[in-house]
């Protein structure tokens, strides 16, 4: 996978972000390391900018989470992958505003199961992209949402 | 200032299970008060928790986790009257950090 060209991205990126937003004056220069990828709208712009795009499908991840859920602001959410390596879990919304939720670095020795809780527009697949030994991969469920919780 | 993050860290069998939940309003600068206004982005942006001085979780989140963020995980190692840590910073510059004994 092509890491060095997602680590360049990130870093070019969140100096690109933070020049413009201190300029702007819209951010304390403390605030400013914020990843771009989380203002990127879509799966698949996201996926391209985590190195991502292309990520097979694997059984060997798994979300575990209810079909349905009364209040979006707060849906527990919990990911566990079997694949050799892994290193980092990602989780996308696809119909929220900001389709990113979290992106959870995990170093060697901790465990690639990791349970949250986050907020959901409306009834969206939730996806989970694992970076591996083998490169990217990913899993998606759908969770329906009574009661949106995006605010 | 923030109020305390509720963490607690067990271990069992060589394993460390952490439990944390950060106090944070995670606003995602799109929500309205009932008279229109909107209530400005206020998220936690980066959570860094330590064993000792080891990073064993680095997350970075956007504004769609939720409010007082929680997380379930675990690490290899551990052990008693170690210390486990909680760090974060919102995208306001704002930053707090906890930590915990395990037991």
């Amino acid at each position: 996978m092509d890491h060095s060209r997602r680590a360049a991205l990130k870093t070019g990126g969140s100096a690109g972000v933070f020049a413009w937003l201190a300029a702007a004056g819209v951010l304390p220069v403390s605030a400013a390391t914020i990843s771009p990828v989380f203002s990127i709208h879509g799966v698949d712009a996201v996926m391209q900018a985590l190195g991502a795009a292309g990520a097979h499908a694997s059984e060997a991840i798994e979300i575990v989470a209810a079909e349905i859920v009364e209040n979006g602001a707060m849906v527990s959410v919990e990911v566990a992958s079997r694949l050799p390596g892994t290193r980092q879990m990602a989780l996308l919304v696809d119909q929220n505003p900001t389709t990113l939720a979290a992106i959870f670095d995990l170093p060697e020795g901790t465990s690639p199961r990791l349970q949250t809780r986050i907020k959901m527009a409306k009834t969206s697949h939730v996806i989970a992209v694992v970076d591996a030994e083998g490169g990217f991969f990913l899993a998606q469920r759908e969770i329906k949402i009574v009661q949106g919780g995006c605010g | 200032m923030s109020d305390p993050a509720r963490i607690r860290a067990t271990v069992a069998e060589g394993v460390t299970q952490v439990r944390l939940m950060a106090t944070h309003p995670m606003e995602t600068g799109r929500r309205r008060l009932p008279d229109g206004a909107l209530v400005a982005a206020h998220y936690i942006t980066d959570l860094t928790v330590l064993h000792n001085d080891r990073v064993v979780l680095q997350a970075r989140f956007g504004p769609s986790v939720s409010r007082d963020p929680y997380l379930v995980f675990s690490f290899a190692g551990g052990a008693p009257g170690e210390t486990v840590s909680v760090s974060w910073r919102d995208n306001r510059g704002d930053r707090r950090s906890d930590s915990v004994t395990i037991r």
